[in-house]
């Protein structure tokens, strides 16, 4: 194996880990949050580190592009679909704010 | 294949049947959904490992996105006209969000129409004819085609006939359910008081890129994997976030454009065939030297339909499921 082969093992087993440590998150991990905390790990340093394992493998520059791209993405409807489920929890939970809101509604 | 590559699909086929099970017997609905969707995106890696990416792009953006989205929406719809319980959702509120357990007349029809299928199947690949049947026929036509993608070839050229009433069968389904629930989800649209700042950029952001994304994946078609229908899709999906998001898509519209829109692809697609027939040619076929540019027109046409017809469903459903008046997009604020 080459360098680059070992520079993808290493970065894609980092990972591995991450995606490992998200999963055991969010099926041991007691309420929503605390799960959402573990699981947006998984999804930013995981795919990340995996990404960037790839890179070493691709020939060109535009597909390293494209890589870092998917990524980009990734990270962006992840944090965003966090905070969503995060805040549809907070007003369905019966604080304050989500009483109000129901009240508001009907 | 290596040793590493069998045990993949080993573990592939094996979540497959797993997630599919799970789906048919989770005792939530919901549960059902989810695991859909994840039986969904499973199956679009069990394509591409078949070698066949343009089925899996097809799977993963129907298959897994829009019908994932339509599924959740419609339990929502269910969950919300049950916790209202007002007269006029009377229907709404006897569904329940809890799969029922199937009557054993219905296990007994289901388990027999399974036992047929796969003889047919086992009977099917048995008899499957040697060297890929019209493989090497399509193979010797390809220079005639116009486009250097075999795939797209098949479907817009040599089965042109095909893909032209696959797109007028979502022009069937939708005005089926402009018959069931009617185009209220249409004039019901409305710009809510409030759009979370949050969502709001990440809409303003990715909207854009997924129209250009679609009109990249339309023009890919010619040589690559890609083409009307995965382009339609992503184009229905942009539609379909601005719509979750509070932003209204169709009520912008004036009556004619969307109409227009909808049957757009099926009348382009019908006019380029029949432009044929002047010309000596039969239905549907292009004249060589110029069948690339047919086939753009063509795939152009068919993708903002297909686009417009799925965006629809949704809105329509969407609309009519909450079987409570307007649904307002936003819950807090």
């Amino acid at each position: 194996m080459s360098p680059a082969d070992w520079a993808t093992f290493a970065l894609g087993a980092i990972g591995a880990f991450f995606f490992l440590g998200g999963t055991l998150g969010l099926l041991r991990f007691p309420d929503l949050f605390s799960r959402l905390h573990a699981l947006t790990k998984a999804d930013n340093l995981g795919l990340g580190f995996i990404v960037a394992g790839l890179l070493f493998q691709t020939g060109s520059v535009a597909v390293g592009l494209k890589l870092i791209l998917i990524w980009g993405l990734a990270l962006f409807a992840s944090s965003t679909a966090c905070y969503a489920i995060g805040r549809h929890a907070l007003t369905r939970s019966g604080t304050a704010t989500g009483e109000e809101a129901e009240n508001e509604r009907s | 294949m290596s040793g590493a590559d069998i045990l993949f699909d080993f573990l592939l086929a094996a979540l497959l049947v797993l997630l599919a099970w799970r789906a048919l017997a989770a005792p939530q609905l919901y549960q059902a959904a989810i695991f859909f969707i994840a039986f969904g995106l499973a199956m679009a890696l069990a394509w591409t490992r078949m070698n066949a990416p343009d089925v899996a792009l097809a799977e993963a953006a129907i298959g897994a996105g829009l019908l994932g989205v339509l599924l959740i929406d419609s339990l929502a719809a269910f969950t919300r006209g049950r916790e209202r319980g007002e007269a006029g959702s009377k229907h709404c509120a006897d569904e329940g969000t809890r799969a029922r357990p199937m009557p054993r007349v219905s296990q007994a029809v289901v388990a027999a129409a399974g036992v047929v299928f796969a003889a047919v199947w086992v009977t099917a690949i048995l008899r499957m004819p040697e060297g890929g049947g019209l493989t090497a026929i399509a193979g010797a036509a390809m220079p005639e085609s116009g486009v250097a993608h075999p795939v797209t070839a098949v479907l817009l050229n040599f089965r042109g006939y095909d893909t032209w009433l696959e797109v007028g069968v979502l022009l069937l389904a939708m005005l089926g359910i402009f018959c069931a629930v009617g185009k209220t989800g249409f004039e019901r649209e409305q710009r809510p008081a409030h759009i979370d700042p949050l969502i709001n950029w990440l809409v303003r952001f990715l909207v854009p890129l997924m129209v250009l994304v679609s009109g990249y994946i339309l023009w890919l078609g010619k040589t690559a994997p890609g083409g009307a229908f995965q382009s339609g899709v992503i184009l229905g999906a942009a539609g379909i976030l601005l719509r979750i998001a509070g932003f209204r898509t169709f009520g912008r519209l004036p009556v004619w454009a969307w109409k227009t829109g909808l049957v757009f692809g099926f009348a382009v697609f019908l006019a380029v065939g029949a432009a044929a027939l002047p010309a000596g040619r039969s239905f549907l076929e292009y004249p060589a030297e110029t069948a690339g540019a047919w086939i753009l027109i063509v795939e152009t046409a068919c993708a903002l339909s297909i686009g417009f017809t799925l965006l629809a469903f949704f809105v329509c459903l969407n609309a009519a499921g909450g079987c409570d008046g307007p649904r307002q997009p936003n819950r807090t604020n």
